[in-house]
Protein backbone atom coordinates (compact mmCIF):
# COMPACT_ATOMS: atom_id res chain seq x y z
CA UNK A 1 0.00 0.00 0.00
CA UNK A 2 2.47 2.50 0.58
CA UNK A 3 4.24 1.92 -2.69
CA UNK A 4 1.24 2.74 -4.33
CA UNK A 5 1.22 6.00 -2.24
CA UNK A 6 4.84 7.10 -2.99
CA UNK A 7 4.12 6.54 -6.55
CA UNK A 8 0.64 8.54 -6.46
CA UNK A 9 3.07 11.14 -4.76
CA UNK A 10 5.62 11.29 -7.61
CA UNK A 11 2.63 11.74 -9.97
CA UNK A 12 1.04 14.48 -8.16
CA UNK A 13 4.10 16.35 -7.82
CA UNK A 14 4.35 16.30 -11.33
CA UNK A 15 1.01 17.42 -12.31
CA UNK A 16 1.23 19.93 -9.48
CA UNK A 17 4.53 21.09 -11.67
CA UNK A 18 3.02 21.31 -14.95
CA UNK A 19 -0.59 22.42 -14.13
CA UNK A 20 -2.22 20.05 -16.12
CA UNK A 21 -2.17 15.76 -16.33
CA UNK A 22 -1.00 13.84 -18.97
CA UNK A 23 -2.93 10.72 -20.63
CA UNK A 24 0.21 8.67 -19.54
CA UNK A 25 -0.50 10.02 -15.62
CA UNK A 26 -4.00 9.39 -15.82
CA UNK A 27 -3.02 5.25 -16.88
CA UNK A 28 -0.64 5.40 -14.15
CA UNK A 29 -3.28 6.55 -11.40
CA UNK A 30 -5.69 4.53 -13.12
CA UNK A 31 -3.71 1.41 -12.11
CA UNK A 32 -3.23 2.67 -9.06
CA UNK A 33 -6.67 3.54 -7.59
CA UNK A 34 -9.33 2.02 -10.12
CA UNK A 35 -12.72 2.74 -10.23
CA UNK A 36 -11.93 5.18 -7.85
CA UNK A 37 -9.95 7.12 -10.26
CA UNK A 38 -13.01 7.46 -12.60
CA UNK A 39 -15.46 8.71 -10.27
CA UNK A 40 -13.28 11.12 -8.74
CA UNK A 41 -12.70 12.89 -12.50
CA UNK A 42 -16.59 12.83 -12.07
CA UNK A 43 -16.47 14.62 -9.09
CA UNK A 44 -14.10 17.58 -9.80
CA UNK A 45 -15.61 17.61 -13.59
CA UNK A 46 -19.13 18.78 -11.29
CA UNK A 47 -16.73 21.23 -9.67
CA UNK A 48 -17.46 19.08 -6.09
CA UNK A 49 -14.27 19.68 -4.47
CA UNK A 50 -13.91 22.65 -1.93
CA UNK A 51 -10.98 23.70 0.03
CA UNK A 52 -11.84 25.43 3.18
CA UNK A 53 -8.59 27.96 4.56
CA UNK A 54 -8.97 28.95 8.08
CA UNK A 55 -7.15 32.51 8.00
CA UNK A 56 -4.76 33.54 9.22
CA UNK A 57 -3.24 30.18 10.26
CA UNK A 58 -3.77 28.46 6.82
CA UNK A 59 -5.07 25.33 8.00
CA UNK A 60 -6.98 23.81 5.63
CA UNK A 61 -9.49 20.84 4.99
CA UNK A 62 -11.44 19.49 1.92
CA UNK A 63 -15.42 19.23 1.40
CA UNK A 64 -16.07 16.83 -1.03
CA UNK A 65 -19.96 16.70 -2.87
CA UNK A 66 -20.66 12.82 -2.88
CA UNK A 67 -21.67 11.07 -5.95
CA UNK A 68 -25.39 9.57 -4.05
CA UNK A 69 -28.68 11.74 -5.25
CA UNK A 70 -27.88 13.40 -1.51
CA UNK A 71 -25.10 14.95 -2.78
CA UNK A 72 -23.84 14.60 0.53
CA UNK A 73 -20.70 16.68 1.80
CA UNK A 74 -17.51 15.00 3.24
CA UNK A 75 -14.97 16.60 4.87
CA UNK A 76 -11.79 15.02 3.70
CA UNK A 77 -7.98 15.34 4.40
CA UNK A 78 -6.64 13.69 1.11
CA UNK A 79 -3.83 12.51 2.46
CA UNK A 80 -5.61 10.63 5.69
CA UNK A 81 -8.95 10.88 5.77
CA UNK A 82 -12.21 11.07 4.77
CA UNK A 83 -16.02 11.28 6.38
CA UNK A 84 -17.20 8.72 4.40
CA UNK A 85 -18.50 5.02 5.06
CA UNK A 86 -16.13 3.97 2.27
CA UNK A 87 -12.54 5.23 3.63
CA UNK A 88 -13.60 3.70 7.65
CA UNK A 89 -15.08 0.56 6.23
CA UNK A 90 -12.90 -0.39 2.56
CA UNK A 91 -9.77 1.73 3.56
CA UNK A 92 -8.97 1.73 7.31
CA UNK A 93 -11.05 -1.66 8.13
CA UNK A 94 -10.64 -4.26 5.11
CA UNK A 95 -7.15 -2.18 3.83
CA UNK A 96 -8.78 -2.80 0.52
CA UNK A 97 -8.23 0.62 -1.17
CA UNK A 98 -5.75 3.27 -0.32
CA UNK A 99 -7.83 6.18 -0.58
CA UNK A 100 -11.58 6.26 -1.49
CA UNK A 101 -12.99 8.70 -4.03
CA UNK A 102 -13.36 11.52 -2.29
CA UNK A 103 -9.78 11.39 -0.93
CA UNK A 104 -8.58 11.08 -4.91
CA UNK A 105 -10.70 13.90 -5.48
CA UNK A 106 -9.48 16.45 -3.10
CA UNK A 107 -5.73 15.51 -3.98
CA UNK A 108 -6.02 15.57 -7.75
CA UNK A 109 -7.95 19.19 -7.57
CA UNK A 110 -5.66 19.99 -5.28
CA UNK A 111 -2.69 19.64 -7.89
CA UNK A 112 -4.60 20.64 -10.94
CA UNK A 113 -5.96 23.73 -8.73
CA UNK A 114 -9.08 22.82 -9.64
CA UNK A 115 -11.08 23.27 -6.70
CA UNK A 116 -13.22 26.49 -4.70
CA UNK A 117 -11.33 27.72 -2.55
CA UNK A 118 -13.25 29.40 0.18
CA UNK A 119 -11.66 31.53 3.51
CA UNK A 120 -13.33 31.63 6.55
CA UNK A 121 -11.57 32.98 10.11
CA UNK A 122 -9.96 30.16 12.16
CA UNK A 123 -12.42 30.18 14.83
CA UNK A 124 -15.25 28.72 11.99
CA UNK A 125 -12.80 26.80 10.88
CA UNK A 126 -12.11 25.21 14.46
CA UNK A 127 -15.77 24.49 14.49
CA UNK A 128 -16.01 22.74 11.67
CA UNK A 129 -12.79 20.66 12.61
CA UNK A 130 -14.65 19.83 15.95
CA UNK A 131 -17.45 17.96 13.94
CA UNK A 132 -15.44 16.02 11.95
CA UNK B 1 14.71 6.31 20.37
CA UNK B 2 13.98 4.93 23.60
CA UNK B 3 16.66 7.34 25.34
CA UNK B 4 13.92 9.65 25.04
CA UNK B 5 12.26 8.52 28.26
CA UNK B 6 14.81 8.77 30.44
CA UNK B 7 16.59 11.13 32.04
CA UNK B 8 18.77 12.47 29.38
CA UNK B 9 21.35 14.76 28.35
CA UNK B 10 19.69 17.76 25.96
CA UNK B 11 21.26 16.81 22.69
CA UNK B 12 20.75 18.87 19.36
CA UNK B 13 19.69 15.51 17.41
CA UNK B 14 16.92 16.11 20.18
CA UNK B 15 14.97 18.38 17.31
CA UNK B 16 15.45 16.81 14.94
CA UNK B 17 13.51 13.45 16.44
CA UNK B 18 10.54 16.18 17.31
CA UNK B 19 9.53 17.25 13.90
CA UNK B 20 6.25 16.18 13.01
CA UNK B 21 6.88 12.96 14.80
CA UNK B 22 4.28 10.86 16.07
CA UNK B 23 4.43 8.11 18.60
CA UNK B 24 2.51 5.31 20.45
CA UNK B 25 4.11 4.33 23.25
CA UNK B 26 2.42 0.56 24.30
CA UNK B 27 2.10 -1.30 27.11
CA UNK B 28 0.49 -3.38 29.52
CA UNK B 29 -1.09 -2.05 33.02
CA UNK B 30 0.89 -1.04 35.23
CA UNK B 31 4.28 -1.10 33.55
CA UNK B 32 5.29 2.86 33.95
CA UNK B 33 3.86 4.04 30.97
CA UNK B 34 2.67 7.70 32.72
CA UNK B 35 6.06 8.06 34.11
CA UNK B 36 7.86 7.40 30.92
CA UNK B 37 5.49 9.78 29.14
CA UNK B 38 6.37 12.62 31.95
CA UNK B 39 9.95 11.79 31.74
CA UNK B 40 9.90 12.51 28.05
CA UNK B 41 7.45 15.71 28.95
CA UNK B 42 10.54 17.05 31.20
CA UNK B 43 13.50 16.04 28.46
CA UNK B 44 11.24 18.13 26.08
CA UNK B 45 10.35 20.87 28.82
CA UNK B 46 14.26 21.15 29.79
CA UNK B 47 15.27 22.37 26.16
CA UNK B 48 14.93 25.86 26.74
CA UNK B 49 13.10 28.52 28.78
CA UNK B 50 10.40 28.83 26.60
CA UNK B 51 9.34 25.15 25.61
CA UNK B 52 6.34 24.21 26.50
CA UNK B 53 5.03 20.37 27.00
CA UNK B 54 1.12 19.73 27.20
CA UNK B 55 0.20 16.79 29.06
CA UNK B 56 -3.30 15.25 28.65
CA UNK B 57 -5.05 13.13 31.15
CA UNK B 58 -7.71 12.26 32.98
CA UNK B 59 -7.52 13.66 36.21
CA UNK B 60 -8.92 10.96 38.47
CA UNK B 61 -6.63 8.64 37.00
CA UNK B 62 -3.56 10.90 37.10
CA UNK B 63 -4.58 11.75 41.40
CA UNK B 64 -4.72 8.21 42.03
CA UNK B 65 -2.13 6.91 39.80
CA UNK B 66 0.48 9.90 39.76
CA UNK B 67 3.66 9.18 37.95
CA UNK B 68 6.70 7.97 39.86
CA UNK B 69 9.82 10.85 38.87
CA UNK B 70 13.58 9.26 37.71
CA UNK B 71 16.14 9.82 41.27
CA UNK B 72 17.72 12.88 40.97
CA UNK B 73 15.10 14.95 40.02
CA UNK B 74 14.35 17.88 41.75
CA UNK B 75 10.33 18.29 42.10
CA UNK B 76 10.73 22.30 43.09
CA UNK B 77 12.46 22.86 39.35
CA UNK B 78 11.11 25.51 37.01
CA UNK B 79 10.83 22.89 34.76
CA UNK B 80 7.91 21.56 35.70
CA UNK B 81 6.07 25.17 35.05
CA UNK B 82 6.30 24.41 31.46
CA UNK B 83 4.30 21.30 31.83
CA UNK B 84 0.92 22.10 31.62
CA UNK B 85 -1.47 19.83 32.78
CA UNK B 86 -4.96 19.50 30.68
CA UNK B 87 -7.19 17.09 32.28
CA UNK B 88 -9.73 15.82 29.37
CA UNK B 89 -12.51 13.88 30.07
CA UNK B 90 -14.17 12.05 26.73
CA UNK B 91 -12.65 11.33 23.24
CA UNK B 92 -14.56 15.19 21.99
CA UNK B 93 -12.32 16.51 24.54
CA UNK B 94 -9.56 15.60 22.82
CA UNK B 95 -11.40 16.25 18.98
CA UNK B 96 -12.07 19.29 20.12
CA UNK B 97 -8.12 20.27 21.29
CA UNK B 98 -6.61 19.54 17.81
CA UNK B 99 -10.06 21.12 15.99
CA UNK B 100 -8.74 24.28 17.10
CA UNK B 101 -4.94 23.41 17.31
CA UNK B 102 -4.25 26.33 14.88
CA UNK B 103 -5.56 28.77 17.31
CA UNK B 104 -2.52 28.89 19.07
CA UNK B 105 0.19 31.63 18.47
CA UNK B 106 3.14 30.56 17.01
CA UNK B 107 5.17 31.56 20.17
CA UNK B 108 2.61 29.72 22.39
CA UNK B 109 2.69 26.26 20.52
CA UNK B 110 3.99 23.56 22.73
CA UNK B 111 6.80 21.42 21.87
CA UNK B 112 5.17 18.43 22.78
CA UNK B 113 1.58 17.18 23.55
CA UNK B 114 1.21 14.28 25.01
CA UNK B 115 -1.87 11.56 25.73
CA UNK B 116 -1.66 9.26 28.53
CA UNK B 117 -3.91 6.00 27.70
CA UNK B 118 -5.21 7.60 24.93
CA UNK B 119 -7.21 4.38 23.59
CA UNK B 120 -9.19 4.21 27.65
CA UNK B 121 -11.14 7.42 26.25
CA UNK B 122 -12.51 5.52 23.69
CA UNK B 123 -13.57 2.29 25.76
CA UNK B 124 -16.19 3.70 27.03
CA UNK B 125 -18.03 3.85 23.71
CA UNK B 126 -18.09 -0.25 24.18
CA UNK B 127 -20.69 -0.08 26.22
CA UNK B 128 -22.96 2.00 24.45
CA UNK B 129 -21.86 1.35 21.09
CA UNK B 130 -20.68 -1.95 19.16
CA UNK B 131 -16.43 -2.04 18.63
CA UNK B 132 -16.76 -0.54 15.15
CA UNK B 133 -18.57 2.76 16.42
CA UNK B 134 -15.14 2.85 19.19
CA UNK B 135 -12.92 2.12 16.03
CA UNK B 136 -14.33 4.81 13.65
CA UNK B 137 -14.26 7.42 16.97
CA UNK B 138 -10.70 6.76 17.14
CA UNK B 139 -10.09 6.97 13.27
CA UNK B 140 -11.48 10.28 13.64
CA UNK B 141 -9.77 11.65 16.53
CA UNK B 142 -6.78 10.22 14.93
CA UNK B 143 -7.12 11.78 11.60
CA UNK B 144 -7.35 15.44 13.44
CA UNK B 145 -4.51 15.04 15.58
CA UNK B 146 -2.36 14.04 12.69
CA UNK B 147 -3.59 17.14 10.89
CA UNK B 148 -2.95 19.40 13.84
CA UNK B 149 0.02 18.74 14.19
CA UNK B 150 1.49 18.70 10.69
CA UNK B 151 -0.14 21.38 10.15
CA UNK B 152 1.67 22.80 13.28
CA UNK B 153 5.00 22.05 12.13
CA UNK B 154 4.80 24.42 9.21
CA UNK B 155 5.76 27.23 12.01
CA UNK B 156 7.37 25.34 14.59
CA UNK B 157 8.57 21.98 16.19
CA UNK B 158 6.09 19.64 17.19
CA UNK B 159 5.50 16.09 18.17
CA UNK B 160 2.40 14.35 19.49
CA UNK B 161 3.24 11.15 22.04
CA UNK B 162 0.26 8.81 22.72
CA UNK B 163 0.04 5.81 25.27
CA UNK B 164 -2.09 2.69 25.42
CA UNK B 165 -2.62 -0.05 27.61
CA UNK B 166 -2.46 -3.39 25.27
CA UNK B 167 -3.80 -6.68 27.31
CA UNK B 168 -1.29 -8.36 24.97
CA UNK B 169 1.71 -7.92 22.49
CA UNK B 170 0.59 -5.31 20.74
CA UNK B 171 -2.27 -2.43 21.12
CA UNK B 172 -5.58 -3.90 20.24
CA UNK B 173 -6.21 -1.74 17.57
CA UNK B 174 -3.21 -1.46 16.34
CA UNK B 175 -4.22 -1.67 12.56
CA UNK B 176 -5.65 1.42 13.26
CA UNK B 177 -3.03 3.64 14.78
CA UNK B 178 -0.24 2.30 12.25
CA UNK B 179 -1.82 4.37 9.73
CA UNK B 180 -1.07 7.63 11.57
CA UNK B 181 1.60 7.06 14.04
CA UNK B 182 4.60 5.97 12.15
CA UNK B 183 6.86 4.85 15.55
CA UNK B 184 5.78 2.12 18.05
CA UNK B 185 7.18 1.86 21.59
CA UNK B 186 6.26 -1.77 23.20
CA UNK B 187 6.60 -2.12 26.53
CA UNK B 188 6.89 -6.02 28.08
CA UNK B 189 7.47 -7.47 31.35
CA UNK B 190 11.02 -9.06 31.89
CA UNK B 191 10.33 -10.95 34.57
CA UNK B 192 12.49 -9.85 37.04
CA UNK B 193 10.05 -7.14 37.91
CA UNK B 194 11.54 -4.99 35.07
CA UNK B 195 10.38 -4.40 31.83
CA UNK B 196 12.04 -3.80 28.38
CA UNK B 197 11.03 -0.86 26.25
CA UNK B 198 11.54 -1.73 22.09
CA UNK B 199 10.89 0.61 19.48
CA UNK B 200 9.30 -0.61 16.02
CA UNK B 201 12.81 0.38 14.28
CA UNK B 202 14.76 -2.99 14.83
CA UNK B 203 18.03 -0.62 14.42
CA UNK B 204 17.32 1.12 17.47
CA UNK B 205 18.12 -0.02 21.04
CA UNK B 206 15.70 -1.47 24.17
CA UNK B 207 15.90 -0.08 27.26
CA UNK B 208 15.50 -2.26 30.76
CA UNK B 209 13.60 -0.56 33.13
CA UNK B 210 12.24 -0.70 36.57
CA UNK B 211 9.19 0.55 39.04
CA UNK B 212 9.44 -1.52 41.63
CA UNK B 213 10.74 1.15 43.85
CA UNK B 214 8.29 3.71 43.42
CA UNK B 215 11.11 5.39 40.88
CA UNK B 216 11.51 5.17 37.43
CA UNK B 217 15.18 3.61 37.41
CA UNK B 218 17.12 2.80 34.15
CA UNK B 219 19.15 -0.33 34.25
CA UNK B 220 20.35 -1.10 31.52
CA UNK B 221 20.07 0.53 27.71
CA UNK B 222 20.53 -3.09 25.39
CA UNK B 223 22.28 -2.53 21.74
CA UNK B 224 20.75 -5.95 19.92
CA UNK B 225 22.39 -4.79 16.96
Amino acid sequence: MNVTLLVADAVWSNIESTGSVTEEQLSILHLLFGKNLEKATRIIDKRGVKKISGLPSGRSIFQVVGESQKREEYLCFPGDYCGCYSFFYDVVSRGEHPCCKHQLAARLASSLGTYNEIEVSDDHLALMLSKI
Amino acid sequence: MVERFFPTKRSSGDENHRRGNLSLLSGPISSGKTSLLFQLALNVASASTTTRVVFICHRKKIESNPPFLSQGIDPSSDVFNRIQIKYVDDDEGIRKYFAAFHLHHVDDLPSAVIIDDFGDYFSKLNSVMNSRARDMAMVRTLALCHNAIVDANRKALCELVLSETNHGDSPRSLFIYKRWIPKIFTIKGHGDGSFLLTSNDTSERSAKYSIALQYLILEQIIDDS
